[in-house]
């Protein structure tokens, strides 16, 4: 037996070195997770306007451009139930919270992270924004985390390249995004995003989102914030694909919310004719010109209704 | 208000998975208490068992703890009726009460939605629909696993080929092994029983033989099943825009991913039980090699087959008096219901038409038998072109039939099997992600070769480690652990585990 244990020992013992220091290493990496978390503790107290949301928040909302004191929150593949666990975490302490912007788009309640392609991100928030959740032991480590070989790259890429690993400026906002064919990844995504309530597994998991934004507008109601549910703009290649019936789902709620509720506002941008092919960097994300005129927008918006 | 309760229901349930780090937490621990606390009595180790395999399948979730607790009481309560009672028609009553019990948990966790969504779908193709409410139904985790295990001991002992044991404790460390509790071997009761009742004494060859057999399960399952899984999911989701080539190596990549996980999975089973000082049931033996169908019916879940075959082929064909068309029905009806064992699906359903129809000939037909038995090219580094002819053939089989167990519906199944036979078969694949297909590639290649060269060994790496110098093996272990750690891909659950 003393045998078998030190030869286990001495086979495990170099890969566990290994992968102590690897973690070490990838903690050190200034990323995206860990400098939102940072704005997030450090500066709630005078955040005036929070967004929250996926890919099409982060790339297509420019917190500059909002003439307020904004911070863009959201990430790639953030679904409404990490962004109502953000709110839950952070949002007591934003004593000058006045205004929450959340996006609602085509599949905003469909999609969960944990069940997404990108469900390896989630770890990032047990390890870096302290979310309340079933973790798992891998959940609280960069290595274990996600692909190691992607990882150690971006080690690679940020000490020896130089390369920043953020692809995020100070207040969040997303610095670059994947330029692809309008016409090609407009139908390709929607019908990746299309789901029916008749599908068990759908319909489930279309309730416990809506619950989830039940609860961020009760938050909302309790904490006197107002409350912006924003459809941001998409090209028509992938307009012209989606499901009526499940449009109507999430407009239809954001449209019933802000009928019930005073502070509660809905803004849909998703046909809006400002937005031209040149301002878009796919079917469903902005480009740097097409941020800018959202910007303008949100922000005649905000001036109109004094937010 | 926001609540933390809610956020529990959105989340993925954790599962221990072997290669997850919850299992690489737990395993350690019970080993050391195992040999160095509770090793003294035999009494308090099968104790161990039982409250390890406890906690890690309640770890899953904690509610079905009761099924399992009470399926292994009604079997234990049955043995020991059926020891006491010599009356056969008492005896045929409490053995079917025994299989009506464990049936039909089974039927209810398992099939209750598929049947009563078929009677509706029925009813409505007939013009008469109805409405019948289908249930929000768990499917409790290995429930099909050990349910035929728990099954082979009442039948055995009611066919007194298996003295009923009189320790609750030992019987429930059957039921339960947390190697095998999941996804197998099914084993019987009279190979693994008897284990728990003797003394067990660390050896250290077969431990070594244990963690090289886990090392090479993990490589199967993390690099080679999980890479492939990537891939063919990725085709199957969209084959309806995918060419006849991407549509091919789509099937070809879910047969790998297949074989890989679940043998994998069995590797670490039968490596982990090991450490134990257990022996379990080998239940692959390279059936990709296979020269015929029937062949790799004998080195595919062998542990399953070898059920059905001893509980319900045999059994049958003995009514059947080895009349051909009987047993031709009877073949059947085995696959059928070696199909829906797998899942409560009609795909499954015609996969398992589809082997019976291939096996056809060679049940009907007495006299036609496989043209090879025995080792493949045994003596031989490459096999004669014919025995290599025979290979592909199976093999191609293997993988056109396996697209209906992967397909969302049978209707599903013969649009992919169209794509694959279209013109557009001998075109460049349409796959976006060429780093992945070669990634896939080249460990199924680096597989199957390791696993053909290893072919006549006990399990894959197992050659290399009786043949290598230590540097040698130890450069290749860590090549292994290399690969492991930076190629593994996106954390599949084991397919197995929905079975």
């Amino acid at each position: 037996m003393k045998k078998f244990l030190s030869k286990s020992i001495v086979l495990f013992l170099p890969v566990l070195i290994l992968a102590v220091l690897a973690e070490l290493v990838m903690r050190k990496l200034p990323t995206d997770y860990k400098a939102k978390s940072d704005y997030l503790k450090t500066h709630s107290a005078s955040t005036e306007v929070l967004i929250l949301g996926s890919s099409h928040a982060l790339f297509s909302i420019n917190p500059q451009d909002l003439g307020r004191k904004a911070y863009n929150a959201a990430y790639l593949g953030q679904s409404l139930d990490y962004d109502a666990r953000i709110l839950a975490k952070y949002g007591g302490r934003m004593t000058a919270l006045n205004t929450l912007i959340v996006p609602l788009s085509y599949p905003s309640m469909f999609e969960s992270m944990d069940h997404m392609s990108l469900s390896w991100r989630r770890y990032n928030y047990n390890l870096y924004y302290g979310l309340e959740g079933h973790w798992g032991l891998a959940d609280y480590s960069e290595l274990l985390g996600k692909d190691v070989l992607k990882q150690l790259g971006s080690a690679f890429s940020y000490h020896v390249l130089s390369d920043p690993v953020r692809r995020t400026d100070s207040l969040g906002w997303g610095l670059r995004s994947y330029p692809k064919d309008l016409w090609k990844s407009g139908k390709a995504s929607a019908e990746g995003h299309t789901r029916t309530l008749d599908n068990a597994e759908h319909l489930e998991r279309h309730l416990q989102l809506k619950s989830d934004l039940d609860g961020i507008v009760a938050w909302c109601r309790l904490h006197e914030v107002n409350l912006v549910f924003v459809t941001t703009p998409a090209f028509v290649s992938y307009r012209q694909e989606l499901s009526p019936e499940q449009v109507e789902l999430f407009t239809g709620y954001a449209m019933e919310q802000a009928e019930k509720n005073a502070q509660c506002y809905y803004w849909n941008f998703m046909d809006h004719p400002l937005f031209t092919e040149s301002d878009f960097s796919d079917a469903t994300h902005l480009s740097v010109p097409g941020s800018q005129k959202l910007g303008a927008l949100l922000k005649d918006s905000l001036d109109h209704y004094q937010l | 208000m926001l609540r933390f309760d809610i956020y529990i229901r959105g989340t993925k349930p954790i599962i221990m998975l072997f290669n997850s780090l919850e299992f690489a937490v737990f395993i350690p621990v019970v080993f050391l208490l195992y040999w160095f606390v509770f090793e003294r009595n035999i009494k308090f180790q099968n104790l161990l068992v039982v409250v390890a395999s406890y906690a890690f399948y309640g770890w899953w979730d904690y509610r079905f703890l009761a099924l399992l607790l009470f399926s292994t009481a009604v079997d234990y309560s049955m043995g020991r009726l059926l020891e006491n009672e010599s009356r056969p028609t008492h005896r045929k009553f409490w053995l079917w009460s025994s299989v009506a019990v464990n049936l039909g948990f089974l039927g209810y966790f398992k099939y209750y939605n598929f049947f009563i969504e078929s009677f509706v779908d029925a009813f409505t193709f007939f013009g008469r629909p109805i409405e019948v409410r289908s249930l929000n139904i768990i499917l409790p985790v290995g429930i099909s696993f050990y349910t035929f295990q728990t099954l082979s001991y009442t039948i055995d002992v009611y066919k007194k080929r298996l003295t009923p044991t009189r320790d609750f404790i030992a019987f429930a460390a059957f039921v339960s092994f947390f190697p095998q509790l999941v996804a197998g071997p099914i084993e019987r009761a009279s190979q693994l029983l008897p284990q728990f009742y003797k003394k067990r004494v660390f050896h250290y060859d077969r431990a070594v033989e244990g963690m090289r057999q886990i090392l090479w399960g993990l490589f199967k399952k993390m690099v080679v099943a999980d890479n492939s899984a990537e891939l063919a999911n990725y085709i199957f989701g969209n084959s309806d825009s995918m060419n006849g080539s991407a549509l091919l190596l789509g099937a070809f990549f879910f047969t790998i991913q297949i074989y890989a996980d679940f043998s994998g999975y069995s590797d670490i089973a039968l490596g982990l039980a090991r450490l134990f000082g257990f022996r379990l049931s080998k239940n692959f033996n390279f059936p990709y090699f296979a020269r015929s169908l029937p062949e790799t019916w004998t080195k595919w879940h062998i542990s399953l087959t070898t059920w059905f075959r001893d509980y319900l082929f045999i059994p049958l064909a003995f009514k059947a008096k080895k009349q051909p068309w009987k047993l031709g029905l009877l073949m059947v009806f085995q696959f059928v219901v070696i199909g829906i064992w797998h899942g409560a699906n009609w795909t499954f359903v015609f996969w398992g038409l589809l082997q019976a129809g291939f096996m056809m000939p060679y049940t009907i037909n007495r006299k036609r038998k496989p043209k090879y038995s025995g080792p493949v090219s045994k003596g031989r580094l490459f096999p004669k072109p014919d025995e290599a002819l025979h290979i592909l053939k199976t093999f191609g089989i293997v993988v056109l039939t396996m697209v209906f167990f992967r397909a969302e519906n049978i209707q599903h199944g013969f649009q992919y099997v169209a794509g694959v036979f279209s013109t557009s078969l001998f075109a460049v694949p349409s796959l976006p992600d060429l780093f992945l297909l070669g990634k896939a590639a080249f460990f199924t290649v680096l597989f199957l070769t390791l696993e053909w060269i290893a072919r006549h060994s006990e399990y894959g790496i197992d050659f290399y480690a009786q043949r290598l110098k230590p540097a040698a093996r130890y450069a290749f272990y860590y090549l292994l652990i290399l690969f492991i750690v930076l190629f593994m891909g996106v954390k599949q659950d084991y397919l197995y585990f929905q079975f």
